[in-house]
């Protein structure tokens, strides 16, 4: 009787560490990507560890030389793809994010006693002028003494070319004119030419302008494609189509997503730092002290459940490290084999594309779909050809075939299908906890959730539970 | 005494430091061979599990996980009976130990463990058995070497009073066989000089 008391209790605290536990957890959250980062690390380096510990080597020194190994490596990977990959990665990134068009503003004012009436036009170096001026009449506009005029100029150019132009600004019937330089995508350099200058009778507020960079984006080069095909869809269906209207509206709803959380996760640079030295810290005590721990909570358990529990917390730890590895192997094969296909068919933005592949084919059912898509408008803005996307199309098909037929059964244990709605639901919760970073982790841990609950369900198979 | 179980199993110094659980555990069979500094790698993977009077420790028919050694306190190792009654086949104690066999296999329990008394024990299991032969190939060969030895030294047992039983019945069958013929031939004569006629009849 006295046990039975003994274990209610024991049982009691553990439902109520359980439930505080859970709670800290949801509090502490916004911490917690590092810790689960860890935890899957060193669930991908225990067997290797372990083989090193059979071999005679301690614990501790052969954790510490997977790690110099893994940063050594990593090092090497960021010298030289590392470099490659982030370099590729703004690049299309500025595909993705470029605004269509820029405007700027000069000021323009009378400082004459007299009503001058002036004429505001642009011109263009190249063969077709980006830069118009806005809200005035034919560029018409009278200037009271004393009185000024806001001219709005919009840059809106057919591709992402450095660009120069002229402002010019004529007043009275002589035509005396003023002409102010204007510039645009030239690489960023935006320089500052704003500055008050009287020029005779008028008087302007810069000098010259920049607009910076801006040019098409993908979504807009996408509907412009997709505006070429309106007609005959039109034919076909017979009804009115515009389509490209709509890839516009959402396909830029969408880049405000996906830019919002990007620059979200930028703007923690602090927290990327904090990933780097926090996920191998933690990963290393999980590694070093991982059975201990397991060992010493186990031991908490009451008599009655203390065997089931032990078989299942092992069974468990197997699968999870069965589910991450295999899981790890398959998004490396993926991404390995589709970026060295994209090489070979000399696409550009091989690496990230490949890369973003290899981690979307992760999801089940949605990944791949996502992969082709992906690629396929890369493909289709960049190349500016159908026939890059037919390559691309046909090589990701081909990605597939492998990927189901030799890598998924032999490196995936345990399938685990998560059905499409959790996935984007997990997807949507990872991202509305953690950023990116949520969206990345989201489908492995509720793989991850799913193979625990398996193994449980199966586990408890075996025993009578009261 | 109530929350003895629970305390003694976080704060109870004599369990760790006490060098009773080297003593005991270096006369079982299986972990004899062992080293010194190989029992103390033993140390962190064998759990430590206290029970209360006529407390179960393993029950008949669930999934065995792995074996029991007792360090004190006195065990009954019961099993079902064809009729639902238990029968109580052995009372183990100190030094003794069960459940080596679900090391090998994962296997359902044969039989019930019942402490009898309050009784301290160390549990070693299958997980951590596998765990350790990854681990330290060397120490978990050893281990495994003595349960197969252990296996085979019972199966060579069994073999033997299976033989002797074997033996015991075609003697048994042929004293009966004897016996059978010896009294028929008996009665025959007996039959015979009785009554002729029917002992023919009867042939």
């Amino acid at each position: 009787m006295g046990s039975l008391a003994g274990q209610r209790i024991r049982l009691l605290v553990g439902i109520a560490a359980s439930v505080a536990g859970l709670w800290f957890v949801y509090t502490v959250r916004g911490i917690l990507a590092p810790f689960v980062l860890a935890f899957i690390l060193a669930y991908v380096l225990t067997p290797l560890v372990d083989r090193m510990e059979a071999r005679g080597l301690k614990r501790t020194p052969s954790i510490l030389i997977i790690f110099l190994c893994a940063f050594g490596l990593l090092t090497l990977g960021v010298v030289t793809l590392g470099q490659k990959m982030t370099g590729e990665m703004i690049d299309l990134s500025g595909e993705f994010m470029r605004q269509e068009s820029r405007e700027a503003t000069i000021t323009i004012t009378n400082d004459d006693k007299k009503v001058w009436p002036i004429d505001v036009s642009t011109t263009s170096r190249g063969s077709e002028n980006p830069f118009t001026v806005m809200g005035l009449e034919d560029g018409h506009a009278i200037l009271q003494p004393g009185g000024e005029e806001v001219v709005v100029i919009r840059f809106a150019p057919s591709a992402t070319k450095e660009v120069s132009g002229t402002l010019l600004v004529r007043y009275g019937s002589a035509g005396v004119g003023y002409p102010i330089p204007l510039m645009g995508n030239l690489d960023g350099k935006a320089e500052n030419y704003r500055q008050d200058v009287p020029w005779g009778k008028l008087r302007f507020s810069a000098v010259g302008i920049d607009f910076g960079i801006a040019g098409p984006n993908i979504v807009s080069r996408i509907s412009e494609r997709v505006a070429e095909f309106e007609p005959q869809l039109e034919s076909l269906t017979g009804q009115e189509v515009d389509l490209a209207a709509l890839i516009k509206t959402y396909g830029s709803q969408l880049i405000d997503v996906l830019l919002g959380r990007t620059t979200q996760l930028l703007s923690g640079v602090v927290s990327g730092i904090m990933l780097v030295v926090i996920v191998p810290f933690v990963a290393f005590f999980f590694l070093k002290e991982g059975h201990r721990i397991t060992h010493g909570l186990i031991e908490l358990v009451p008599n009655k459940y203390f065997e089931m529990t032990l078989n299942l917390v092992h069974s468990i730890n197997n699968s999870i490290g069965g589910y991450v590895r295999g899981q790890l192997l398959a998004v490396s094969v993926v991404a390995l084999m589709s970026v060295s296909g994209l090489t070979l068919i000399e696409m550009n933005y091989a690496l990230p594309v490949g890369v973003v592949a290899g981690l979307a084919n992760m999801i089940p059912y949605l990944g791949p779909l996502i992969g082709i898509i992906m690629a396929s408008a890369v493909a289709l803005v960049t190349e500016g050809g159908t026939s890059m996307v037919t390559q691309v199309v046909i090589l990701f098909l081909f990605i597939q075939i492998i990927d189901n037929v030799l890598v998924q059964p032999i490196v995936v244990a345990k399938s685990v299908d998560l059905h499409p709605l959790v996935v984007m639901v997990v997807v949507m919760i990872g991202s509305d906890l953690w950023g990116m970073v949520g969206m990345l982790v989201a489908v492995p841990v509720t793989g991850i959730l799913k193979v625990s609950g398996q193994t449980i369900y199966e586990g408890l198979k075996g025993y009578r539970v009261t | 005494m109530a929350l003895d179980p629970f305390w003694s199993n976080l704060f109870s110094r004599r369990d760790r430091s006490g060098d009773d659980l080297y003593e005991i555990l270096s006369k079982v069979p299986i972990f004899q061979d062992l080293s010194r500094r190989e029992f103390e790698r033993m140390r962190g993977i064998l759990h430590r599990r206290s029970f209360s009077t006529d407390e179960a420790i393993v029950r008949e028919g669930d999934v065995g996980v792995g074996m029991y050694v007792i360090l004190s306190g006195e065990v009954a190792i019961l099993q079902e009976g064809t009729d639902g009654k238990m029968i109580e086949l052995v009372t183990f104690g100190e030094g003794d130990f069960f459940g080596d066999q679900v090391l090998l296999d994962e296997s359902a329990r044969t039989a019930s463990a019942v402490a009898r008394s309050s009784t301290r024990a160390v549990g070693f299991f299958r997980p951590d058995l596998l765990e350790l032969i990854e681990r330290n190939p060397r120490l978990g060969l050893k281990i495994v070497m003595r349960l197969s030895h252990m296996i085979s030294v019972r199966l060579r047992h069994t073999n033997r009073l299976l033989k002797e039983a074997r033996d015991q019945a075609r003697r048994a069958e042929a004293e009966a066989a004897a016996q059978a013929e010896a009294q028929r031939a008996a009665e025959e004569a007996v039959e015979s000089e009785a009554d002729p006629e029917s002992a023919n009849q009867a042939s």
